[in-house]
């Protein structure tokens, strides 16, 4: 019972951090309909920031650069490329993505090398003792922050114009443009939103327990594509709901593979997977995305 | 108040020529109605005015709009609606997964708050059904009141110019009427309109020039009282002639049915 409530606190502690993830994958898709397959690129790059920045600036300031630089990044991707393609089909674009992954993950990798950065983090390998649970005090800051930060999220994609504005867009980007919504700015702030939350995401992804940041820090990113992909690509709720269920899936699959030996060794990192399979087959949309209706 | 002005308009859609050199001119305070036939050009028209042609792959090949003599035909149309000129989309296209309320926010996003709010107050008055159902889902409005959501988040950027592109297309005669009237006092009220209509009696009733568009070019201009009784207009848009091959054709019909 201790064991499966400490993996259930982890499993949802780290599916919050997938859902910050998710849910910047889920307002470029909103607002751009591009898929953007250069988000674990933008994550790896903030993550890199706040690693070689820390023993400088100290650990807040180096998060703070790390989450604008992250941000940035992820604008002049929106600017100097998305923005300035003829490409016809968003399809496109998403290859266009991928391109831009390759090149961001390349020289990221080619600068980490072999090392292991520490983020610096003020928590380091702490634990609390709640009756018994044993719980990592990175994994409880990484909740409480992943959820103010998609409450902060939600709130103003409700009740800003900068919201009224992204899903007016989303909903239909040449009324939206009618009415006289920029529809650069939209995309745009979009690209720097979901740039920012991925950076914050890296840090999470990169502290206690885990080691630190090295080159393949990424790959964890690749587990918030089935979470937004299961909720719906056009859903921010579906992307929350997707995160929380591949955590969840995730921490509970690795913490009983050796009851699920019969599954082979890692079925933890394939679990995600498999879940995301098994929801589109019974709802092709995801748990909360639009369904796609044909009148006949 | 404000001029509309559009000259020697050519429009394409990659090889195909949809506009043909087309000039007009939206007074200052009136309305002017763009009438024609499916595919003579009528929304091609709006959509290089409101800038959107990008959207259909079309664009401006030559010719000028302008407003107050001030071009307008290279601005994004987010521009061409702080320029003060404002299009009600062909079909409403509300935005219905957003409150009535949120749609009406949208459209005056990029006005600033007070004027806003001024233009709310004035939306509500017009339309006393969208403040009742402020709270309600747009898609949940009927055609009409829909019609209506489309009409006042237009109007809460404050336009100088409304473009209106068939805003009584597929609703009850009594709910036309009602927005023929809206339209009425909308303009008393200083916004010039440039109105397309497949209504053609309602829209010549309510205008006071008009063009009718036939493949791209103006085939018509005048007075909207001397179109509506120039016979040409009667005949082909109107259905009155005074042989009545209306008749004629009905008989046939009810010869194959029988």
């Amino acid at each position: 019972m201790i064991t499966f409530l400490e993996l259930l606190v982890n499993g949802i502690s780290i599916g919050a951090v997938y859902a910050l993830i998710a849910l910047g994958f889920v307002v470029i898709f909103k607002a751009t309909e591009v898929v953007n397959f250069a988000h674990a690129s933008l994550l790896l790059a903030g993550g890199y920031v706040v690693a070689r920045l820390h023993p400088h600036v100290g650990f807040w300031l180096a998060l703070l650069i790390g989450v604008a630089a992250a941000a940035l990044i992820g604008a002049l991707v929106e600017f100097l490329i998305i923005r300035r393609s003829k490409a016809s089909s968003h399809g496109v674009l998403a290859i266009v993505t991928i391109g831009v992954d390759i090149v961001l993950t390349t020289e990221l990798t080619r600068q980490i090398g072999a090392e292991v950065l520490a983020m610096g983090d003020p928590w380091e390998s702490g634990v609390l003792h709640i009756g018994g649970v044993t719980i990592a005090e990175t994994r409880i800051v990484a909740l409480v922050t992943a959820t103010v930060l998609i409450a902060a999220f939600l709130l103003a994609f409700k009740f800003t114009g900068w919201g009224v504005a992204m899903r007016a867009t989303a909903e239909d980007p040449e009324t939206a443009a009618l009415m006289g919504v920029r529809l650069g700015r939209v995309s745009l702030s979009a690209w720097a939103v979901a740039g920012a939350l991925a950076a914050v995401a890296a840090l999470f992804l990169c502290v206690f327990p885990t080691p630190g940041l090295d080159r393949s820090s990424s790959l964890a990113a690749l587990k918030a594509f089935p979470a937004a992909i299961l909720g719906g690509l056009d859903s921010t709720t579906g992307a929350l709901v997707g995160g929380l269920i591949v955590g969840v899936t995730e921490a509970l699959m690795t913490g009983y593979q050796d009851d699920l030996s019969f599954l082979g060794r890692g079925i933890g990192d394939v679990a995600p997977f498999l879940v995301m399979i098994v929801i589109l087959l019974l709802r092709p949309a995801g748990l909360f995305g639009t369904k796609e209706l044909a009148r006949v | 108040m404000a001029e509309l002005t559009v000259g020697d308009l050519v429009v394409d859609y990659g090889p195909v020529r949809a506009l043909r050199g087309v000039s007009m001119r939206v007074p200052s305070g009136s309305i002017v109605a763009v009438l024609g036939a499916n595919g003579a050009g009528k929304s091609t028209l709006l959509r290089a005015v409101s800038g959107t042609l990008r959207f259909h792959r079309g664009r401006v090949a030559r010719g000028e709009i302008a407003l107050d003599g001030t071009r307008i035909d290279e601005l994004a149309a987010a521009a061409v609606v702080r320029r003060g000129v404002t299009q009600v989309p062909e079909g409403r296209r509300v935005f219905a997964r957003m409150t009535v309320e949120e749609n009406l926010r949208a459209g005056g996003l990029g006005t600033p708050r007070r004027a806003a709010a001024r233009a709310r107050e004035r939306v509500h008055e017009l339309f006393p059904v969208l403040a009742e159902r402020a709270r309600q889902r747009a898609g949940l409005l009927s055609g009409g009141e829909q019609q209506m959501l489309a009409i006042g988040r237009a109007l809460m950027a404050e336009p100088s110019v409304l473009l209106l592109d068939e805003p009584t297309l597929g609703l009850a005669p009594q709910m036309a009427a009602r927005i023929a009237g809206t339209i009425k006092a909308i303009n008393a009220a200083g916004t010039s309109v440039l109105l397309v209509e497949q209504n053609v009696a309602m829209a010549l009733a309510l205008a006071s020039h008009a063009y009718v568009l036939e493949v791209g070019s103006v085939a018509l201009e005048g007075p909207a009282a001397t179109l509506a009784d120039s016979d040409e207009v009667r005949r082909r848009y109107l259905g009155v002639s005074d042989e009545s091959p209306g008749l004629e054709a009905r008989a046939g019909l009810s010869r194959w049915s029988a």
